[in-house]
């Protein structure tokens, strides 16, 4: 499944300064295993803990989750609360 | 659920009867944190730094560990070493290693037979310091000659050649921002600074821990979340987690405070050097506001452009943000919030993340969000007020609706701005005159909300009431609101339905009630085991029939033939159901586990008056407004009292509540008589508008209402300020000071 992915500028030093990326994943594993690869500056990211938006559904990461077809997806900070 | 079944006629939902546990709450049989006690329990004591920055070159506790009743002394000696990452800095803020980062950073603690006696043996261990030069303001922090925290500090985000003492870096934009201020009539900026604020809660942090040479142990915490507790104490400690049972006590209070550790390791530690006896620690209120998690201070600059008929064209923020000395300021939820109510064609925004020699930040009410607002819907205002704008129709014109791309990324989907603008607008407070010196201020807040690990079970009992367990600790109604929900999916009244807030064997991973997620999450979770159990109840009670389970249905509280071709039976209650359980196939129960989704963002707009004494430059709140999207207000009476307890505590930080510190870096106001809360007499009545878009995504149509009031309260009441005497404060708390030096040198306070 190609999918577009958002990543905020602060990452783009890392992904060859690119903030938009289109990736081929069925799965967020799959997807954040292709990123960590192509662009290891971003494992940290994903190591710091993350949220998740697919098709603007924005929650805690769940790395089975399909990815559809077109899917919009971006990578955010992960979200604290009081 | 298809969007028309939310707008259904609900038995229970909205409705507002007495809270389940508020009997035991007024009449003071609730067992907080400090009520606990077990046989054989010790009195722990905590040696805090009295510096702001020191190397601690020594520690002698021997005149201490021989005074009688003193059971064990403990320092970072006795915690595991090899730990990194944020598992270090929980422990180096638990317990100081090398340096003392803070006043009020913890070196030692006791462990004694009565509190007396580990208070005493605190005075008697020697600690030699070599004190280090320290840095307060977040702006001094990072200047090129500012004293440099810790060698390191900085995360994967920081760009080279920053400061030493930034921890973490982000940045993110959409749309032509130089465009957007091209194609502006007027375009603005300026500095706005707010100082740290606590949460303020009337119960100080207490716990107790008994933990063995085995590993295996307990623990009573006064806690928004404990599972995290256990994650954190367990982290620190090189424990098993699931070795470590943690129950959770009433609370009174959190708002996000109560979300990590600070004195629980040190508890079960020195319960571990006594032989495994119960220690218990309860902070004093000096303690919990030197050495507990504040939120950060903050300095923002901003900048909006806007057309003269009122449409912003392009926005920018940097916001810099000291989150004490391991980092950890909300600036990225900050940044998030910043121009979330608006559809802009440009933004862009900047944060930094900076170390200073402060405690640790945790988590405020929309951690982020009010320092945002005060620096963003403060311009707005100066804008609205140079172009003689009406500031509820400019936030009209701009604000988001679903469909709207946020200003960090994704698209809005249901949402009601537009709705509590209306509301607000339409409200009598907007139109009531006002008097010399009186001003009136409006403002809009935003907080994304939470869905969260969450983990709830749900079982029957053999009267047909209904037990439900979650683990989500009761810090705002609830239980309450889980129990209408219960009772509403059952059509069983509300009565029969209990809500308890399991310890964390009970049940599996369950985040804090934090991100005003309990109502939301908990809710859903409940929602969903609760039908499991109705689907049970079906299946028997098609087995009793003979007929297919498909065709019999529940309605309020009856499993029911679903149609004539279905046979002819009598509907049979849940009473009967569960009665018959030992007879049909033993306990009925269901459960859920998810990270749960369908979050509903949510949007406040508040309405102050104020009136502003000219000569000593005290304000007066006259009135106040607070007008939200709700969602769906499961019990509207906990509803308010989010709305008026979230303006309450913004009010204050508005007004009067500051940490303020000495030139050694000293806190000054360590205590409630000069940390001033708002109290009863300095407030109006506070006026609320619930206003229900509901989540299409709930069962309910739940948003979360915990946070999104304290944003608002800091920008509208500066506002109304400005309106009142023509004095623009950039810089909280406004105290009289401040406001009176405003009026005569017209100086912003920044």
């Amino acid at each position: 499944m190609a999918v577009k992915v958002h990543l905020w500028e602060s990452l783009a030093r890392f992904t060859d300064n690119k903030t938009e990326l289109t990736i081929d994943a069925d799965t967020v594993d799959e997807l954040i295993y292709i990123l960590s690869c192509d662009y290891p500056g971003l494992i940290e990211f994903f190591k710091s803990g993350f949220s998740i938006a697919i098709n603007d559904e924005i929650s805690n990461p769940d790395f089975n989750d399909l990815l559809p077809e077109n899917a919009e997806i971006f990578l955010l900070q992960k979200l604290k609360g009081g | 659920m298809a969007k028309d079944e939310l707008a259904k006629d609900f038995k229970y939902i909205g409705t507002r009867p007495n809270r389940p546990d508020g009997y035991d709450k007024v009449t003071g049989r609730a067992k907080y944190g400090a009520d606990v006690a077990a046989v054989g329990m010790l009195h722990g004591a905590v040696l805090r730094s009295p510096y702001a920055h020191a190397r601690i070159t020594s520690i002698n506790f021997e005149k201490a560990s021989k005074l009688d009743g003193v059971k064990a002394i403990i320092t970072r000696d006795d915690f595991p070493v090899g730990i990194d990452g944020d598992t270090l800095n929980l422990l180096e803020n638990t317990i100081a290693g090398e340096f003392a980062y803070y006043d009020g950073h913890a070196i030692a603690a006791v462990a004694a037979t009565t509190v007396h006696i580990a208070k005493e043996a605190i005075n008697e261990i020697e600690v030699e310091y070599e004190v280090l030069p320290h840095v307060i303001d977040v702006d001094e922090a990072i200047k090129p000659d500012a004293p440099v925290i810790k060698n390191n500090a900085r995360d994967f985000s920081v760009p080279e050649g920053s400061s030493p003492n930034v921890a973490s870096y982000i940045e993110f934009g959409t749309g032509d921002i130089d465009g957007g201020f091209d194609k502006a009539d007027l375009v603005k900026s300026g500095r706005f600074k707010t100082e740290a604020a606590h949460q303020g809660y009337i119960e100080p942090h207490a716990c107790m821990a008994q933990l063995d040479h085995d590993g295996q142990g307990e623990m009573w915490v006064c806690t928004q979340g404990h599972w995290y507790i256990r994650q954190m104490c367990a982290s620190v400690l090189g424990l098993e987690a699931s070795k470590l049972c943690v129950t959770p006590s009433e609370i009174g209070g959190g708002f996000g405070g109560k979300t990590t550790i600070f004195i629980e390791p040190l508890a079960l530690a020195l319960s571990k050097k006594s032989g495994g006896r119960p220690v218990k620690i309860v902070m004093s209120r000096a303690e919990v506001l030197r050495a507990t998690g504040p939120t950060a201070s903050a300095s923002m600059d901003v900048k909006i452009g806007i057309t003269k008929d009122g449409y912003l064209t392009s926005g920018s923020v940097e916001f810099r943000m000291q989150g004490g000395a391991f980092g950890g300021s909300p600036v990225s939820e900050a940044l998030q919030c910043a121009f979330a109510p608006y559809n802009m064609p440009a933004a862009h925004h900047i944060g930094y993340d900076i170390l200073a020699n402060r405690p640790r930040a945790a988590a405020y009410r929309a951690p982020g969000s009010p320092m945002a607002a005060f620096a963003v819907e403060s311009l707005i205002d100066e804008i609205c007020t140079d172009l003689n704008l009406d500031p509820i129709d400019v936030r009209l014109k701009n604000a988001v609706k679903e469909g709207d791309k946020s200003s960090y990324g994704p698209k809005f989907k249901k949402i009601g701005l537009i709705e509590t603008l209306e509301a607000a607008k339409d409200h009598p407070n907007y139109s009531i005159s006002l008097g010399d010196n009186q001003g009136r201020g409006v403002a809009a807040g935003y907080w994304m909300n939470h869905g969260g690990e969450t983990s709830v079970s749900v079982s029957l009992a053999e009267d047909g009431s209904v037990n439900v367990t979650v683990g989500t600790p009761d810090i705002g109604g609830s239980r309450a609101s889980i129990a209408l929900m219960t009772a509403e999916t059952y059509g069983i009244p509300y009565d029969s339905v209990r809500v308890n807030i399991a310890e964390t064997g009970a049940l599996g991973f369950n985040e804090p009630t934090h991100g005003s997620r309990a109502t939301l999450a908990s809710g859903k979770a409940v929602y969903e085991a609760a039908n499991q159990t109705i689907s049970e109840m079906c299946q028997r009670v098609a087995r009793k029939w003979q007929i297919d389970p498909d065709a019999v249905f529940w309605e309020n509280g009856y499993a029911k033939p679903a149609g004539a071709n279905a046979g002819d039976f009598s509907p049979i209650s849940i009473k009967q159901i569960a009665s018959e359980m030992d007879q049909t196939g033993g306990p009925i129960a269901g459960h859920h586990e998810a990270s749960i989704r369908g979050v509903g963002h949510s949007f406040g707009v508040h309405i102050a008056d104020v009136e502003v004494d000219p000569e000593t430059g005290r304000i007066t709140v006259l009135r106040y407004l607070v007008a939200q999207d709700a969602g769906r207000a499961i019990h509207p009476s906990y509803v308010e009292g989010q709305f008026q307890g979230g303006a309450v505590q913004g009010i204050g930080w508005a007004l009067n509540e500051e940490y303020v510190y000495g030139a050694d870096g000293c806190l000054q106001n360590a205590a409630f008589l000069d940390y001033r809360v708002p109290v009863a007499s300095d407030l109006p009545n506070i006026d609320t508008i619930i206003v229900e878009v509901p989540n299409p995504d709930h069962p309910f149509g739940v948003r979360g209402v915990g946070e999104t009031g304290i944003a608002p309260p800091l920008p509208a009441l500066a506002n109304a300020v400005n309106a009142a005497v023509g004095a623009r404060l950039r810089s909280l708390p406004m105290s009289p000071g401040k406001v009176l030096k405003t009026i005569k040198t017209g100086e912003d306070g920044c």
